[in-house]
């Protein structure tokens, strides 16, 4: 009877044990995560855009950035949604996916309004969010999200318009027909002699970059236009391509390009390059491994400057670049979703392109804004938005 | 020698006259079998075995809480029924009339060796290790091996193409008798498999499962029992996207859903997928039998499953979160109106109710509802010594809502299928007996709501909307079947079981000129051991 009761009574405790368990939600007692109140796509956000300058609050009586177009970029999805900020300065939305957004927002000044603020005719200056680039909108963000704007005047004359990394289709392991390709955004001709072209410094292997140094580009790879100050002249709507070996590739490679008519040539003379004495050769101020110049197929980050090679400082096994010197940075990654692993200074370029895989052929262009009177090409100094994917390089030309 | 002949006759009668001489030749050396291992032994209903019905032709071996109820703590038997078996079991399902999310072809393949044995008069033991081989063949992008579990989040590739799945089961089942009236059990599995995408990018995966269920069992009286069980299993999955060599200058796109639409479109080669699965479920189960005619069996399951879905090898984050609770319900009855007619009565339900959520943003993606009534009674009766009529109709209601916020789209889907089984089954001699079976059901809809954004991506307004297309579509299925059982010398058993279904949608559209069929083989032996 002892033997029964025993058994009885822990029959009992299992028992209750169970129904507590079926009947008083298990979820709480195990540690599950609750489910959540908020609903993707039902979120509302604001974004109010307040000017850092005093210029709205000269010409409003306020801090509120009005009428500013602003641009959100999904990063996941690349989804775009456009704006215009209303007379408080804010824009209102709702029915967007949780993601992190790539943000340009951009209040142009008018002729007038400069005319009041500083009594000039001052052109091209702008209001644009400097300093914020990525935001994270999601059901944890503040109900409003204040974003700073700073004034800009003018924009970069010489930009990198296009850059080819990924090798052509169908040649097995064939990468030489790499080349960048720089664009005169400006109405008047520019030299392009000692300007700097330098690939960003990271170790792919330890993951070191210098994103966050607040001053330098650090660079293992300087190369410098030859020329002693009006020798290169680049024409307003001119492109200008650097390739790596300037030679008809499509012979070695049938899906690739022909660069024999290529402007620059990166010839290593202290390796078995090919050089083709037709075209000038680019100048080799530092790179000290490899037999050419080289940018990686995937993932990399290249800089134009204006900035003498004397100037340089050393630092480490690499030299150093002065970010007011950077005429144009672009960075492009094998997952350009991934902006934590950026290795460029987001004060240089936002976010990144790419996504390209290796030998396919794939080539990152700068997307075209007007083509009226000249040329103009995106340059909101964010990659994410200003370029896009096409199937086949275009060197020397638009698409 | 005269029923045999008969077989023979008729088949050769009925088959195309292409494959007349092929199954001509099968159905020779199957009868030819049959003759060799005849004994003189009654033959026996098809217990634990597939027949193809769920009230009859078993009676009344599947109403107890074992069988239904899952309760191991009442794994009961005697020394008489210990066996050893090696059993084979394949399915095959091909067609076009699917949901998009499945493989054109799934085929399966799975051997056990299991075996039961009473170690004394209060402990028994049961347990099987098998061999599985799943083949999923023209799958578009998927890569997920439980893609059917309304988990949003799911992850594939561009590539279409054939994919196979191979691994090992263990399973072992204990009870023991700790008093007149108290019993306990246990039952675990364990099961690893490795699959791959035969195609380039070639991804792998890795999967181990493991699950243990407790039951305890409480004797009342000589007629009622009742029981407790609790289960708690883990899951581990692995989803690899590696450098496929052979695929060096080849663009690699990986898809990871979220929902329905808008995937992650990724063109890059390497990935890595965890996802980590838990599942609790407790349960009461309840048994009855006035020891002449009647029994009942009843259960009640509660439980949930959760996932947590992390990607990148080297830092994983979060990807999603997954939880589905779930309810579900079960009475069997049976009543042995006479020594020659039965009849029998099961009645099951399950409610779902799911939810997945984006932990990063913690917001909720998707919500889905479901639930099901079926209600299956059936009617057997033995016409003489050699033949046993019966049959058997089913009506069965679903019901699912689904809320996937990822997506904007929204789903509400109510059927009932109604379904009808005849079967007789021949004693041709003491020991063969064959069991013919015919069975017709038909899905009629009668609400069906889709709305989702005109502004969908081509992912879904293509491709995927076939998955509500699908369950939205109307269709008949037919279902033709055989179960033989022999007994053989030294009192073994060799049994037999093969249903060929096609499902022919009944809308025109989307699905218009397609099909769909089903073959599943068993086969098992079985090798008494006293």
């Amino acid at each position: 009877m002892m033997k029964k009761k025993k058994f009885l009574l822990l029959f009992q405790v299992f028992v209750t044990l169970m129904l507590s368990t079926i009947f008083f939600s298990c979820s709480n007692i195990l540690g599950v995560d609750p489910k959540p109140e908020k609903i993707e796509r039902e979120i509302g956000f604001q974004i109010s855009l307040k000017d850092n300058s005093t210029f709205m609050q000269t010409l409003f009586g306020s801090g509120n950035v009005r009428g500013a177009r602003v641009n959100l970029k999904s990063n996941t999805l690349g989804t775009e949604y456009n704006y215009i900020s209303d007379s408080l300065g804010a824009i209102k939305f709702t029915g967007i996916i949780s993601d992190k957004y790539i943000i340009t927002a951009t209040r142009q000044m008018t002729d007038a309004e400069m005319q009041v603020i500083s009594g000039t005719n001052a052109t091209n200056v702008k209001l644009i969010n400097k300093k914020n680039r990525i935001l994270d909108l999601n059901a944890a963000s503040p109900a409003n999200i204040e974003l700073m704007m700073d004034v800009v005047i003018g924009g970069s004359p010489l930009i990198m318009s296009e850059i080819y990394a990924s090798g052509p289709q169908g040649a097995g392991l064939y990468y030489h027909d790499k080349y960048v390709e720089v664009f005169n955004q400006s109405d008047s001709v520019l030299y392009l002699d000692k300007m700097m072209i330098a690939v960003v410094y990271t170790n792919s292997n330890t993951g070191l970059h210098y994103r966050d140094d607040p001053e330098y580009i650090h660079s293992k790879s300087i190369w410098i236009f030859p020329g002693n100050g009006k020798d290169f002249p680049i024409l307003p709507g001119q492109f200008v391509v650097c390739a790596e070996d300037a030679i008809d590739h499509r012979i070695n490679a049938p899906n690739s390009v022909d660069l024999s008519h290529a402007d620059f040539e990166f010839y290593k003379d202290d390796a078995p390059d090919v050089d083709n004495p037709a075209i000038p050769n680019m100048i080799k101020i530092y790179q000290s491994s490899g037999n050419d110049w080289l940018i990686g197929g995937e993932t990399g980050a290249l800089v134009l400057a204006n900035f003498s090679a004397d100037s340089l400082l050393p630092f480490d096994d690499q030299f150093l670049i002065p970010y007011r010197t950077v005429l144009d940075g672009v960075e492009y990654k094998a997952d350009p979703t991934k902006l934590d692993k950026k290795i460029l200074n987001e004060g240089i370029d936002a976010g990144c392109t790419g996504g390209i895989q290796f030998y396919t052929g794939k080539s990152m262009e700068r997307m075209l804004i007007s083509d009226t009177d000249r040329k103009i090409l995106k340059d909101e100094n964010n990659s994410s938005v200003d370029f896009m994917i096409i199937n086949a390089p275009t060197p020397g030309r638009y698409h | 020698m005269g029923l045999p002949t008969l077989i023979l006759f008729t088949c050769k009668k009925f088959v195309p006259a292409e494959l007349e001489a092929y199954k001509f030749r099968s159905i020779n050396i199957l009868v030819l079998l049959v003759f060799l291992f005849v004994e003189n032994n009654l033959a026996q209903n098809y217990k634990e075995f597939e027949t193809g019905f769920s009230t009859i032709f078993n009676a009344p071996y599947s109403v107890n809480s074992y069988s239904f109820g899952n309760n191991p703590a009442f794994l009961n038997f005697t020394f008489d029924d210990e066996f050893l078996s090696i059993k084979n079991i394949t399915q095959n399902d091909a067609g076009e009339f699917k949901k998009f999310v499945a493989p054109a072809n799934d085929r399966s393949f799975n051997f056990f060796a299991s075996g039961k044995k009473a170690i004394d008069s209060t402990q028994r033991f049961k347990g099987s290790f098998g061999f599985s081989k799943l083949e999923r063949k023209n799958w578009d992008w998927f890569f997920t091996r439980d893609y059917q579990t309304d988990n949003p989040f799911l992850i594939g590739d561009s590539v279409s193409g054939n994919s196979r799945v191979n691994g090992i089961l263990l399973n072992a089942q204990y009870a023991v008798t700790l008093s007149d009236d108290f019993s306990a059990g246990v039952n675990l599995d364990y099961a690893v498999d490795e699959g791959l995408k035969t195609v380039s990018p070639r991804p792998t995966s890795e999967h181990r499962d493991i699950a243990a269920l407790i039951g305890l069992g409480y004797v009342v009286n000589n007629n009622i029992s009742v029981g407790i069980t609790t289960k708690v299993s883990d899951k581990n999955e692995q989803i690899s996207y590696r450098e496929d060599e052979g695929a060096l200058t080849q663009e690699t796109i990986i898809l990871k859903f979220k929902g329905y639409d808008f995937p992650n479109v990724q063109r890059k080669k390497v990935e890595t997928r965890f996802s980590y699965t838990s599942e609790y479920v407790s349960g009461v189960t309840f048994s009855f039998h006035n020891l002449t005619n009647i029994s009942l069996a009843a259960f009640f399951n509660s439980g949930f499953e959760k996932t947590v879905i992390k990607d990148d090898a080297l830092d994983p984050k979060s990807e999603g979160f997954w939880k589905d609770d779930y309810l579900e319900a079960g009475l069997k009855f049976e009543m042995l109106i006479s020594e020659d007619m039965n009849v029998g009565i099961k009645y099951n339900f399950t409610q779902r109710s799911g939810w997945a959520k984006y932990p990063p943003a913690e917001v909720l993606y998707y919500e889905r509802n479901s639930y099901e009534h079926s209600l299956i009674a059936g009617y057997e009766q033995k016409v003489n010594d050699a033949i046993t009529a019966g049959f058997e109709a089913c009506v069965l209601f679903f019901s699912k809502k689904e809320r996937d916020h990822y997506s904007a789209l929204n789903s509400n889907i109510q059927f009932n299928q109604y379904s009808g089984e005849v079967g007789i089954n021949f004693a041709w001699s003491q020991n063969i007996s064959s069991l013919f079976a015919y069975g017709f059901s038909a899905k009629a809809n009668h609400n069906y709501t889709l709305d989702y954004n005109l502004l969908s991506s081509d992912y879904f307004s293509k491709h995927r909307i076939y998955d509500f297309y699908y369950l939205q579509t109307a269709d008949t299925r037919n279902t033709f079947s055989i179960t033989s059982k022999v007994n053989t010398w030294n009192s073994s058993e060799m049994l037999f079981h093969a249903a060929y279904a096609i499902i022919n949608p009944r809308a025109s559209n989307p699905f218009a000129n397609t099909n769909r069929k089903e073959f599943d083989l068993t086969v098992e032996y079985r090798i008494k051991v006293n």
